[in-house]
């Protein structure tokens, strides 16, 4: 791997690991893993349970495909619009979400 | 004439801002990421720039066109690929610290060869991605102009090979940044103008039982058999073969049905109905509702499916899309980037969905002479009419044709170079140049052949093999410590490879598209994906001795936040 790039502040702040083998991680940094994890992974069901529900709606509900509104189905009222709005507000509460976690962590290991 | 301004704008704006920047272009890391200091609403403008490629200009519209309301998924997933690339790996992936997904892989698991196996890939998808672009440039033209089908596509090659060679990434933030624009507004201008040109007007709505009908006097070729049905007595202008007898001129149909051999080309008058091909129907009942049997497409919820899960994890495998992704300075920008381009996608993508909904109504015989990738190019005429206003609109949306064009097959082409340089070879600018020139010469040759695809299909494509290979390899890299490079591996070839040759295998037109096989092999990633993470965590559970022994270190610079006291 070319060594050339200059390291980000973030590379730098941290040792760098790739020498040392497996060092014992802080307990702070493995419960700070395991909740990004478990928010990660929530969200990302989440995420999941939206799609999937939105095409079994789809996929059993009839009217949507034949119902109108302003004169366009509802289905595609769904798909063609509606979907945005609620993955760009996902995305929003997500990074306000884990910044906090994240906030809550440096402010717990940078204390002197 | 105004359409081919509009290209020629769009092509020397791109070269010259391209070119302004080659001389701060002087390191391979300002080649390839530009040196990180993009700031993150111009990086996301660059993102869109990038992202929003033929597939989603053109195809996207023809698509829906066709199929209906199933072609919605596409948008869809691709901006909620965007929220699960944040959910799972977009900071951890920044801090990390690599250029590349190769890089990424062999970083993180510690071994040369699933580097090289990883830019095979990289290389896989991209060339695939620049096929509909290619696609895309060839038919533009050619409807705009007449011009042949190779002109478009070298065209492109040209302009491409030349920037990237020459002024590298940092050369094509600006340029991408500036391109959504120009994308965005192209679209959305259109499908304004041309929306409130028809709300009032006389017909049926494209929403509706009702087979479509001529607007205008029209002139198809027809591409299949088909036969014509008409209720009164019809005077056509055709030349070419109908009912079993040659046809040189106008002549009078009685009412009735009317066979018509493929190739004939033939001019109907306005109100006339269309003819409709002997295999399958074309317009008329259940277009626009969800999950309906279409022409040649059975199985219509195992392909939605598997399209919004092609969609959805392949985002995250697109070499050009996490490349751009180093740009941001930090992984707490990184994230942010990916919200504003969420926003910036749900802002662009209705516009499309709208012009296929008005080709539906205002050009169906694309239906029958199977040139729907143009209709969105076509659809000012068809709309408006002939004149200035219908010249201007075409002029606007063939610029923003170009400029998706131009932008995604940058950010691919530099995917592309990057990996051949530098996972590859040894690397260095003047190896990257050249692969970059080779690259988009073989881009252009293999693109002469892809005309008779769907530019939405082959770009469907390439997120399929992407979620089948890349998205196991960096979801469980930055997530599991027990990763191992034996396992990753098996994930690319089985999954990623089982993906690759079901797409060639429907390419090369073998399983019947009718059958279970055929959609299976038409959208593999239902299956493969779910095989490509099997195969992944089988491996490294098998090969757990092989354990890189600095896993949880890196595990831990990927996790750890930056210290807050940056601005």
């Amino acid at each position: 791997m070319t060594q050339s790039s200059p390291k980000s502040r973030s590379q730098v702040a941290n040792i760098d690991t790739r020498q040392q083998g497996a060092p014992q991680l802080p307990l702070a940094f493995l419960t700070i893993l395991r909740a990004q994890f478990r928010l990660s992974l929530r969200w990302f069901l989440g995420l999941s349970g939206f799609i999937v529900g939105v095409a079994l709606a789809l996929l059993f509900v009839p009217q949507l495909g034949t119902q109108s509104l302003f004169g366009v189905p509802i289905a595609w009222w769904m798909l063609g619009v509606g979907c945005f709005p609620v993955l760009g507000l996902c995305a929003h509460r997500y990074v306000r979400r884990v910044e906090r976690l994240e906030r809550r962590y440096l402010s717990l290991t940078e204390r002197p | 004439m105004i359409s081919v301004l509009a290209i020629a704008l769009v092509v020397i704006a791109s070269s010259v801002v391209g070119g302004l920047s080659m001389r701060y272009s002087r390191t391979t890391s300002d080649f390839l990421v530009a040196s990180r200091t993009v700031s993150p609403r111009l990086n996301a403008a660059a993102i869109c720039g990038e992202y929003l490629s033929a597939g989603t200009f053109l195809g996207l519209a023809g698509l829906v066109m066709v199929v209906g309301p199933d072609m919605l998924w596409y948008p869809v997933g691709y901006t909620a690929g965007y929220v699960a690339l944040l959910l799972l790996v977009a900071a951890p992936l920044r801090r990390f610290g690599s250029y590349t997904i190769p890089e990424f892989a062999q970083g993180r698991l510690d071994s040369p060869p699933l580097r090289r196996l990883a830019a095979v890939f990289v290389l896989l998808i991209s060339v695939l991605y620049l096929l509909p672009q290619m696609k895309g440039a060839g038919i533009s033209l050619r409807a705009l102009t007449g011009a042949p089908y190779w002109v478009g596509v070298a065209l492109v090659c040209l302009v491409v090979g030349g920037n990237v060679a020459i002024g590298g990434m940092r050369g094509v933030t600006a340029v991408q940044a500036m391109q959504y624009v120009i994308k965005l507004s192209a679209l959305a201008i259109a499908a304004i103008v041309m929306w409130a040109a028809t709300t009032g007007a006389d017909g049926a709505s494209p929403f509706s039982d009702q087979p479509s009908k001529t607007v205008r006097e029209t002139t198809i070729t027809i591409r299949r058999d088909s036969v014509l049905d008409i209720d009164r007595a019809l005077r056509v202008t055709a030349f070419g073969v109908i009912d079993g007898a040659t046809v040189d001129g106008v002549r009078l149909l009685s009412p009735g049905k009317h066979g018509i051999d493929v190739g004939t080309r033939i001019s109907l008058p306005a109100g006339s109905p269309l003819p409709q091909f002997v295999d399958g129907f074309v317009s008329g009942e259940s277009w626009f509702l969800p999950f309906q049997n279409g022409p040649r497409r059975s199985h219509p919820v195992y392909l939605g499916f598997s399209v919004i899960i092609a969609t959805v994890l392949g985002t995250m495998g697109l070499p050009h899309i996490v490349t751009r992704f180093y740009t941001n300075p930090d992984g707490r920008t990184a994230r942010r980037t990916i919200v504003v381009v969420i926003a910036l996608l749900g802002l662009y993508y209705i516009w499309p969905v709208v012009l296929g909904v008005l080709g539906r109504r205002w050009a169906p015989d694309l239906l029958v002479s199977g040139g729907t990738d143009a209709v969105v190019l076509l659809l000012p005429e068809r709309v408006l009419g002939p004149g200035l206003s219908a010249r201007l609109l075409t002029g606007l949306l063939a610029g923003g044709a170009f400029a998706a064009f131009l932008s995604t097959s940058s950010g691919l082409l530099v995917s592309v170079a990057g990996a051949v340089s530098h996972d590859l070879l040894k690397g260095g600018v003047r190896r990257f140049r050249v692969a970059a020139a080779v690259g988009a010469a073989l881009a252009g040759a293999l693109g002469l052949g892809v005309e008779r695809f769907e530019i939405n299909v082959l770009v469907g494509w390439a997120f399929a093999i992407a979620a089948s290979s890349f998205c196991p390899l960096l979801v469980l890299g930055v997530w599991w410590p027990k990763f191992t490079a034996a396992g990753a591996a098996s994930g690319l070839i089985i999954g990623g490879g089982t993906a690759s040759v079901a797409v060639a295998l429907t390419m090369a037109n073998i399983p019947d598209p009718e059958s279970w096989l055929g959609a299976l092999c038409a959208q593999p990633a239902a299956w493969s994906v779910p095989l490509g993470c099997i195969a992944s965590i089988g491996g490294s559970v098998l090969t757990r001795r092989t354990v890189p022994m600095n896993a949880p270190a890196l595990l831990a610079r990927m996790h750890t936040p930056e210290p807050t006291q940056r601005q």
